[in-house]
Order: C-alpha cells, then sequence, then structure tokens
C-alpha cells in the first residue's frame, strides 16, 4: 500500500527507522504518525530546555546556565568536542549547578552519541571548553606579591609599550584591549593571535618568556609591569580581556585603567620573565 | 568593580599591525611638546629618517639621562633607556623608535 502509493522503485518504500517498518504493512500508518509526532515533541523539548539554558545562539554563558555555544563557535561545547551530534562535552564546560539536569537520552534517538549527562566539571564561570579544553590556569602555581619575582627588563619594557600605545589612542578607546596587548607583545616579537582577548591564555601559557601562575583577585594589583592578565569570555563579553600590569595597580590594553579585578569571569596570570 | 572600570562594549582583533608611518607621527608630536625629553625626542624621529648620526643621537641621550634625578627609581623610564641604546648599538631602528616612544609616554611635558 505505502509502496505503492510512493512508487517506490526499489520496491521497498522508505525506512523510517525505529523499528517502524513493521508497522507499514499492517496498516500502521496513523501509528506511524503518532510515533512521529511523539519523537517531535521529544525534540521540541530538548530544544526548549536548551534555548532556555541560552545555549542555541552560540554564546557562551557560564554562571547563567548556558552550554557554550552551539554553531559559529569553534570553541564552544558544540559540535566538537567529542565528534558526536551536539557535542556536549561530557566532562565539563562551565555548566553550573553539577551536571545536566535530566539526563536527557531518549533510547534509540540517533543522536550519534547524544551527550554524557551529569558528572561533569560544571562548576562556576571557568571551563568554557577552549580549544585545549578549560579555560583555566591548570597547574600554575599560586603566587603573591612576595614572590612575583619584582620586574623584569622585558616586564618594564612590555609595560611601557603597552602604555604608550594605550595613551596614543592606536588600539582603540576602550572596546578592544586585545588589540593594544597584541600590539604591545610585537613590538616586543611575541605574537598573540585570535580574534578574541580570551584566546590569549592558551598562547600565552606555551610561551617561554612568560610563567603562569595562580594570583588571588585581590592581590592583582600587586602584579609586576609587563604581567598579563587574561579574563575568560562571559555573558554580553564574548571575548573577555586582556591586560598588561603597569606595576601600579593600573592595567594598560587599549585604555589605561585600573586593574580589573572583579571581571567576573575566570582569571590566568602571565608573568614576564 | 568600580563603575569606572567597566569595559565598554567589545570589538574583534582586526590583527592589523601597527603603521609605523603613524608611530613616527607620534614621535614627531610627541618631541614638540615642550619637556625634558622633547631634544632627544626630536634627534631620535631625526635619526629614524637618516639625518642624524649615531653619535649625535647617543650624545642627546646621554644629556637626556644626566638630567634625571639620580634616586630615579622609575623602572619603565629607565628600561626605555637601556632598550634606546641596545637600539643604537644593534642598528635595530624599529627599538629605537618603540623606546624613543616609551620615553615620551613615560616623561610628562612641561
Amino acid at each position: 500500500m505505502f509502496q505503492a502509493q510512493f512508487g517506490s522503485p526499489m520496491g521497498v518504500g522508505f525506512n523510517p527507522g525505529f523499528g517502524m517498518q513493521s508497522m507499514l504493512g499492517g496498516g500502521g500508518q496513523m501509528q506511524m504518525m503518532q510515533m512521529m509526532m511523539t519523537m517531535m515533541a521529544m525534540m521540541q523539548q530538548m530544544m526548549q530546555m536548551m534555548g532556555g539554558m541560552g545555549g542555541m545562539n552560540g554564546g557562551c554563558c557560564p554562571g547563567m546556565g548556558g552550554f557554550p555555544g552551539m554553531g559559529g563557535d569553534p570553541f564552544g561545547g558544540f559540535g566538537n568536542q567529542l565528534g558526536n551530534g551536539f557535542g556536549f562535552p561530557g566532562g565539563g564546560a562551565g555548566f553550573p549547578g553539577g551536571g545536566f539536569p535530566g539526563g536527557f537520552s531518549p533510547p534509540g534517538v540517533p543522536f550519534g552519541g547524544g551527550f554524557t549527562p551529569g558528572g561533569g566539571n560544571f562548576g562556576g564561570p571557568g571551563n568554557f571548553g577552549g580549544p585545549g579544553g578549560a579555560f583555566g590556569p591548570g597547574n600554575a602555581p599560586p603566587a603573591g606579591p612576595g614572590n612575583f619575582g619584582g620586574p623584569s627588563a622585558f616586564g618594564n619594557r612590555l609595560a611601557a609599550d603597552a602604555q604608550q600605545i594605550a595613551q596614543s589612542g592606536v588600539a582603540g578607546r576602550g572596546g578592544n584591549c586585545k588589540r593594544g596587548v597584541r600590539m604591545a607583545l610585537n613590538r616586543q616579537g611575541v605574537n598573540l593571535d585570535g580574534l578574541s582577548a580570551y584566546q590569549g591564555a592558551d598562547q600565552l601559557a606555551r610561551n617561554p618568556r612568560f610563567r603562569e601562575v595562580q594570583v588571588p583577585t585581590s592581590q592583582l594589583r600587586s602584579l609586576p609591569p609587563g604581567a598579563i592578565v587574561v579574563w575568560n569570555r562571559k555573558p554580553g563579553h564574548p571575548h573577555g580581556h586582556i591586560s598588561i600590569a603597569l606595576g601600579n595597580g593600573r592595567e594598560a590594553s587599549d585604555v589605561i585603567r585600573n586593574q580589573i579585578t572583579g571581571y567576573g569571569s575566570q582569571h590566568r596570570v602571565f608573568l614576564p620573565k | 568593580m568600580d563603575e569606572e572600570e567597566l569595559p565598554p562594549p567589545q570589538e574583534e582583533d582586526d590583527d592589523e599591525p601597527e603603521d609605523r608611518n603613524l608611530l613616527l607621527e607620534q614621535l614627531k608630536a610627541l618631541g614638540s611638546h615642550a619637556g625634558p625629553a622633547s631634544s632627544l625626542l626630536r634627534a631620535g624621529h631625526n635619526w629614524l629618517q637618516g639625518n642624524l648620526s649615531n653619535s649625535e643621537l647617543k650624545a642627546r641621550a646621554e644629556e637626556f639621562e644626566s638630567g634625571l634625578d639620580e634616586d630615579l627609581d622609575d623602572p619603565l623610564l629607565l628600561s626605555q633607556l637601556d632598550r634606546l641604546e641596545e637600539g643604537l648599538e644593534s642598528g635595530l631602528p624599529d627599538q629605537v623608535l618603540y623606546a624613543l616612544l616609551g620615553l615620551g609616554s613615560q616623561v610628562k611635558p612641561v
């Protein structure tokens, strides 16, 4: 019947999967339609659930309950970490509250792996699931004003360059921190790729001219000249923030301001050697 | 966090390199303001345009340095003087340019 109506050249009709084929020969069109409706409703529920968490528009919303991006965000969690349909980062990606609520995993739905519910390191505004995984200082040792190591020639020059660039206004007027810092680093022979400030963290972590340390926000204004602070992106600030300490409690990027200590996302600190 | 610390709306980095001509113009502008470094900055601008010898620029740098307070503890300023010297000795005009710009931004005009 079905085959005849659609005149399938293969003589089999279509195979909807989910074990439906057996229903077709038994006059089960209505059942099939109901099942498809059920499937669509499930999909819709799932999409609403995800949309409510702010994760469907490529955004990144730690602390706001958002999944880190879907589509168009090469560093987000969707579609690039597990290689599955949605690419949920099964190991955690900045989702507060301890795991994906509900643990959606409908049996038999071919999502190519679905996502791994729970078990996630979903705590706080860090861990966006960046290129190398999470945004975080990893094993960087803690440091404070007592062991920052003091000013270095490289750090002093970097700070002076950053200050001059910010004062000149050549990098912008407050909306492009990464440009100012990138220009200052370029003058010292250090390249900083990427469009966003937060992307500089992993690059600096690999650069032998810097050493990464963990510094609490309360001590950021004591950083020596040339120390670089990188803040992770957050809702409304998709690029994060990056700045170079001037050694006097101030920071330079495309402008000069008091060292930011409460950006509201995770930060990483790199001391010039 | 203070209100003044809130960063404005963000833009992507365009990855455009610095415009050297613009930097030279900035240096010229810095040298035009009266101040302790103005003579050195003007000399540096001339050197960068090939109108001044190394020794002449070095002499201006020493002159500037001798005018600084002996107790001056400004690591950023002093680092630029070192950089200027290194740039001159190594024949690195870009480092000379950056050092002069750095000096100009560290020294307050009169």
